[in-house]
């Protein structure tokens, strides 16, 4: 019965880290179209996902590792820490796009803002935010 | 929030991990908690006060 759970953890595990290296790679690709038009943007883009993908690596051994302690991958502190995090992002975002929605098509901007890259922007901000949030909380101890 | 948890684990020579276990959370749980950064769930704190043999009135103490 342990071993069961144990796999269907290591499972769950590889398929969230998967699922982030899968995103880590679309904001690779994201960053090299990008360093023709801005390199600074571009070159961060790539950087940061390549180190993304270190984390999601560096967690996935240890996370492992626990697991075959016995440990469960997740619990009522984590869980809620997560749905803090998720929630706390998506209002920001929600303030965010209404922030730049003052900004979309405006002439005096030196470079103009398009719907599309407000949405790449709205986009990154809202990983951006959940990983500041998970870290946030995480270090502070529960969501409260 | 206070707790005695760390003093109930020492008198059973148990560690944040062996306690995780027992109550099937993740250690950092455990040491959040100990520190009084985290308020349990009614559920874990009966669940460790059962692992530590006490009630739970006695591991967690409120400052009124």
């Amino acid at each position: 019965m342990g071993d069961i759970k144990k796999t269907r953890e290591t499972g769950r595990l590889a398929f969230m880290i998967g699922l982030a290296i899968v995103i880590a790679v679309s904001f690779i690709f994201w960053g090299i179209n990008t360093l023709h038009d801005n390199y600074p943007v571009g070159i961060s883009l790539v950087l940061g996902a390549v180190a993304a993908m270190a984390i999601s690596v560096w967690v996935f051994l240890s996370e492992r590792r626990k697991i075959a302690s016995g440990l469960p991958m997740q619990d009522e502190r984590s869980k809620m820490i997560f749905q803090k995090a998720t929630s706390y992002s998506f209002y920001t975002t929600l303030y965010f796009v209404l922030f730049l929605g003052f900004f979309i098509d405006e002439p005096f901007l030196k470079e103009r803002l398009t719907i599309g890259r407000a949405l790449e922007a709205a986009i990154a901000e809202m990983v951006l935010a959940l990983f500041i949030f998970l870290g946030y909380f995480h270090l502070r101890g529960a969501p409260e | 929030m206070r707790t005695r948890v760390k003093e109930y684990r020492a008198r059973y020579d148990l560690t944040q991990e062996q306690l995780a276990q027992k109550v099937g959370v993740r250690r950092e749980t455990i040491v959040y908690m100990e520190a009084g950064k985290y308020v349990p769930s009614l559920r874990l704190a009966h669940d460790v006060a059962v692992a530590l043999k006490a009630t739970v009135d006695e591991l967690f103490l409120f400052d009124d």
